[in-house]
């Protein structure tokens, strides 16, 4: 056996197809990686354009209800399903308006009434109260005027990379893309939710 | 001439033949000349393949991008009712299917041909009154899954007469009459819009004057009510050329956009 090894250690023919064979998984790695990332940028740039199209149709009402707030969703849906992604879409809105300007002019306090979460793969989505200041920033109040007013819509989804899973079978890859999209509303200073099951009437 | 050694003793190539076909093979397989060659002929493929499939791979997400960009372009003509391709050429809003598959072409910068793009323009039922019944939006569309030149989103308008009544900044609008305005098709009630939406144009316009109150008479206005609509537009592009191996890999790029018709101006 010694001699066996010896002699296999010694040997110089092949070396071209060991190389090979040590350097093909990170070429097809490279390779594949490439499409990945063009793929997932793609769904992000998805992400962003459900944000803003949802934006804007919501900065047109004055009023919105549950049956309305559920077609915004499916509206969503359409336009993040297209790019050939999957991943369950969950949406949070909110139109908010900033009030009570201290010395320096700026907003210490803000008031929403239609703030909610989408969260459902299926077309009839499941609605909840949204958290808490969930989509507002700090730095939000400091920017803000006096009744300043604005929707505030957030995407994300999250996102299984097509080739990557295969190669490591079941542990999960995915990771969640988030998109922000930020409009006024049009007609009215701050949208109001039609009293229905699951939201405050404001 | 080429020679090498063998059990024949070193022979010339001319030769070989002389020591059987055995020979041949041996001397053949024994030549290390040319190596190079044989090696480019073997990889030299394959690379091709590899350095075409990276140009393709980036051709099928320049389609993607340009596909994505000119749908918006489109759609956004039908929401406001007007358009402007990217040189710049103001267009009408796309009734046809044909219409809006030509304006995509017209905004991809010549990436897209127009013979490989189908679309699918789909409405929901229509407004009624001051607000949209329940299930009659985007849900009420089904999934656009199979574009082909499907259309349905039909601008409506009927034929009205109307009054404005001003006094100060304040105006008041009053229907007189209709004709053709259905709950199908564009719904009196949504009259009541008028001061925000202001989806009427046109007619002939009788003025009068009393006090500081002024009025406004007009006869055979057109009003219209797509504002509001909810569409969903889909554009698919199916690749023809010699990225077809790429589109076979990753499918038609489909792209598509849900919004509303934004309320027309006066």
């Amino acid at each position: 056996m010694s001699g066996c090894a010896a002699r296999l250690a010694r040997a110089r023919g092949g070396s071209a197809a060991v190389e090979f064979a040590i350097l093909a998984p990170v070429l097809l790695l490279v390779g594949l990686a490439s499409f990945e990332y063009s793929a997932a940028v793609r769904a992000q740039h998805d992400i962003g354009r459900v944000a803003r199209y949802v934006a804007d149709i919501l900065q047109n009402q004055s009023s919105v209800s549950a049956a309305q707030l559920q077609d915004y969703f499916v509206a969503g849906q359409y336009m993040y399903a297209s790019g050939g992604v999957d991943g369950t879409l969950a949406i949070s809105a909110a139109s908010v308006k900033f009030t009570n300007v201290n010395s320096a002019g700026n907003a210490t306090t803000f008031s929403y009434c239609t703030g909610w979460d989408a969260s459902s793969a299926a077309t009839t989505p499941a609605y909840t109260a949204m958290p808490a200041a969930a989509l507002v920033n700090a730095s939000d109040l400091t920017d803000s005027y006096d009744n300043d007013s604005t929707i505030i819509v957030e995407a994300s989804a999250t996102y299984t990379p097509p080739f990557i899973p295969s190669f490591y079978g079941a542990v999960s890859r995915s990771f969640t893309f988030t998109a922000i999209a930020r409009v006024r509303p049009r007609n009215v200073l701050q949208i109001a939710t039609n009293p229905s099951p699951g939201f405050s009437s404001c | 001439m080429r020679s090498w050694s063998s059990r024949c003793g070193r022979v010339e190539v001319a030769e070989a033949g002389s020591c059987g076909l055995m020979k041949v093979f041996e001397k053949f397989f024994g030549d290390r000349g040319g190596g190079a060659a044989v090696e480019f002929a073997l990889v030299g493929v394959t690379y091709c393949f590899m350095l075409l499939g990276a140009i393709e791979g980036g051709c099928f997400y320049l389609r993607v991008t340009v596909l994505d960009l000119a749908t918006e372009q489109a759609a956004r003509a039908i929401m406001i009712n007007q358009g402007a391709n990217n040189a710049g050429t103001f267009t009408a809003a796309p009734t046809t299917a044909t219409a809006f598959a030509a304006l995509i072409q017209s905004d991809s910068f010549g990436v897209l041909s127009l013979a490989n793009i189908a679309v699918a323009v789909q409405m929901a039922g229509p407004v009624t009154g001051t607000s949209r019944a329940a299930g009659t939006g985007f849900q009420a569309i089904p999934p656009v899954a199979s574009p082909a030149g499907t259309y349905q989103y039909l601008p409506g308008s009927c034929t009205i007469d109307y009054t404005t009544t001003t006094t100060g900044s304040s105006t008041t609008y009053a229907l007189t009459s209709s004709s053709g305005c259905t709950a199908g098709t564009c719904a009196t009630s949504r009259f009541a819009l008028l001061p925000t939406q202001g989806e009427v144009s046109g007619g002939t316009e009788t003025s009068s004057t009393s006090g500081s109150t002024v009025t406004d008479t007009y006869t055979g206005a057109t009003f219209s009510c797509s504002a509001g609509q909810d569409i969903v537009v889909q554009a698919q592009y199916t690749d023809t050329s010699i990225a077809a191996l790429v589109s076979y890999l990753f499918g038609p790029v489909t792209s598509t956009v849900a919004f509303q018709v934004e309320p027309a101006t006066t």
